[in-house]
């Protein structure tokens, strides 16, 4: 199993440890807080400087990103090919393809569909069996967005730890899979909550931005009628599950992606 | 521009394409795929046995009067995501949907618009907002995999409408306008709706298929009615509503100074507990037509299956009202003053200024 740690900013290199041989570098959920050219460069460095292998992180953009996203890409591309990049977004994804850079696609926890809504497990005894399975598994359990993978030389997938199990068995598809750990994505906004901490009284807005989230949170939300705390860090809301399964590789999940605080 | 709205049942397709609409997407949960999967499985983006017809005969005469009407039909199969052991039936539902006659699918899983793109359907394909096209390469990749349209997200600002419209080569573009509020991106949000059904059946009956709904949900939000919607979501079935919907406790799991924490704990709460938190349900945006129009947005979509038939029809004729308004002014302050006069007298409450044009742009 290799071990990876993940990180969004160059203030947190500090937390690898000798158990990882990769990287995890970058940024899932906002646009507006993508690592810039010099932090790319320094993770790149210290990537190097410990004999390990790099994985850029990227979000879901708008046009307003695209440029930035590719430059950074392509960053990575000139002074670390064979890198990964986390594609979280199908028009990164393109862009990769069609410059024909030298990297390796990986499809990211945006794009892999799992139910990840916690009161799922709230309903196991309701509902048919093949129902709830359908709950343990993903879109990249279905042979024809399998074969939509591979045509664009996406090898790897990321997955998260759901509290209902995974069922999804990638050996035979030609896919591999990254588990993240220990915290799961449910949900996401581009009217950041969090973003609201810097301006009492502002109403939900898709404009304003203080990157209060590097200086806001993060918080455990939490009701009764939710069996696990949810974890609010910037725009996006969490769970964490400590559960590793153990059956793992035997599912073809062979890398285990460790996040010690909330990625923003 | 065109308005496309929904059809939860047989009953409402004559109503509906009489108040105006000039297409409709409508949904069919049949028995087959309940007995297998529920309704929670999910068939397409609303998992609820109240919005959705229930067989194809239903489906065959909603195209009958809807193309009485020279009104498009679109059958939305727009789940974020169908597992392996679900495709063998919904290929086979997919197939009954063409066969009935409607002129598009609405998906979202890539594995099925290849596979719709394989069957060789002969109907329209259609990216669903699910599809979370937020840029214009990924609608130029939407193109490439063979869809003719793109629901946009929500939670784009005009600007980065007007990016994505100017590079949309031949793709249709279709907007939201009055949109739930909402505050999580549809493409990217896992939580699970229609737990409120599987758990409570018989009281999601009585609530949700109620003609007094309407009703309900104003009183519900209500400004002065906050202490009785606290009370009905914390203590009764209310609380097994989508999560979004939940009242949550906010603790921070770093130390916080305790009048700081009283402080951020009322900038979140609202944000938190958002749609029917807000004394309005629903955003609005139709000052920015003209500006949509000249963008090329062709299609405005009025949502929401959810919501009353009553309030869906009253939002058809609001929009259809708007852009025969848009034809007779080129003066967008002006049109803009009437939208807001005009929504004023539709929601009984004037418009927003933050809520709607940071929403729409």
């Amino acid at each position: 199993m290799e071990n990876a740690l993940y990180v969004t900013k160059v203030s947190d290199l500090d937390r690898w440890e000798d158990r990882y041989t990769r990287l995890h570098f970058g940024q899932e959920f906002c646009q507006r807080i993508l690592p810039d050219i010099a932090g790319l460069d320094t993770a790149i460095g210290f990537a190097r400087d410990r004999d390990a292998d790099l994985t850029l992180v990227t979000p879901f953009v708008t046009d307003t990103a695209l440029e930035r996203t590719t430059e950074l890409i392509g960053r990575l591309h000139d002074r670390a090919p064979g890198s990964e990049v986390v594609v979280n977004d199908l028009g990164i994804l393109t862009l990769i393809r069609e410059n024909g850079w030298d990297l390796r696609p990986v499809l990211g926890r945006l794009l892999t569909k799992q139910k990840r809504g916690p009161r799922v497990t709230l309903l196991e005894e309701r509902i048919p069996p093949a129902a709830f399975h359908h709950y343990r598994r993903s879109n990249v359990s279905a042979p024809a967005f399998q074969a939509f993978l591979r045509e664009q030389g996406v090898l790897r997938v990321e997955l998260d730890n759901l509290l209902q199990g995974i069922d999804d068995d990638l050996t035979g598809s030609g896919l591999k899979g990254s588990l993240h750990y220990p915290y799961a994505y449910v949900t996401t906004s581009r009217c950041c909550p969090v973003a609201l901490c810097g301006n009492s009284g502002a109403r939900p807005s898709l404009t304003p931005c203080g990157k209060e989230c590097l200086r806001y949170g993060p918080f455990r939300l939490i009701t009764r009628h939710m069996p696990v705390p949810l974890v609010l860090a910037g725009n996006t809301q969490f769970y964490r599950n400590d559960h590793l399964p153990d059956d793992l590789e035997a599912r073809g999940i062979d890398r285990v992606v460790h996040a010690p605080g909330l990625p923003v | 521009m065109k308005v496309l709205s929904p059809v939860n049942n047989v009953s409402e397709i004559e109503k509906v394409v009489s108040a105006g609409a000039d297409e409709v997407y409508c949904g069919v949960l049949t028995p087959a795929w309940q007995r297998s999967f529920a309704h929670t499985g999910t068939i397409n983006g609303s998992p609820s046995r109240f919005h959705n017809l229930t067989d194809f005969d239903e489906l065959r005469h909603v195209v009958e009067v809807a193309h009485s009407h020279d009104a498009k039909v679109f059958a939305t199969y727009n789940s974020y995501y169908y597992s392996r052991d679900q495709y063998n039936l919904l290929e086979k539902e997919v197939e009954r949907a063409v066969s009935a006659g409607v002129d598009g699918i609405i998906a979202a899983d890539i594995g099925l618009m290849r596979t719709l793109v394989a069957m060789d359907t002969g109907v329209e394909l259609h990216v669903s907002v699910v599809g979370g096209a937020f840029n214009s390469r990924t609608v130029a990749f939407y193109r490439e995999l063979g869809a003719s349209r793109v629901v946009l997200p929500k939670q784009l600002t005009l600007e980065e409408i007007d990016s994505i419209a100017a590079d949309r080569g031949d793709m249709v573009l279709e907007s939201f306008i009055l949109t739930v509020g909402c505050n999580n991106v549809e493409a990217l949000c896992r939580f699970q709706h229609g737990v409120i059904e599987a758990r409570h059946p018989q009281l999601s009956r009585f609530v949700l298929n109620n003609p007094l709904q309407s009703g309900i949900i104003r009183t519900y939000q209500r400004k002065g009615a906050g202490r009785l919607r606290r009370f009905l979501q914390e203590h009764t079935f209310l609380a097994d509503r989508a999560a979004c919907c939940l009242r949550y406790d906010i603790e921070p799991m770093e130390a916080m100074e305790e009048g700081e924490l009283a402080r951020v704990r009322s900038c979140l709460s609202p944000m938190l507990s958002n749609a029917y938190e807000h004394e309005r349900m629903y955003g609005c945006g139709a000052c920015a037509l003209p500006q949509l129009a000249r963008m090329g947005i062709s299609v405005v979509k009025t949502e929401d299956r959810a919501a009353p038939l009553g309030d869906r029809l009253n939002n058809i004729t609001f929009i259809k009202t708007m852009l025969k308004e848009m034809e007779r002014t080129t003066d967008d302050n002006a049109f803009c003053d009437r939208a807001r006069e005009r929504f004023g007298a539709l929601r009984g409450f004037a418009c927003d200024d933050d809520y709607c044009n940071n929403l729409v742009g």
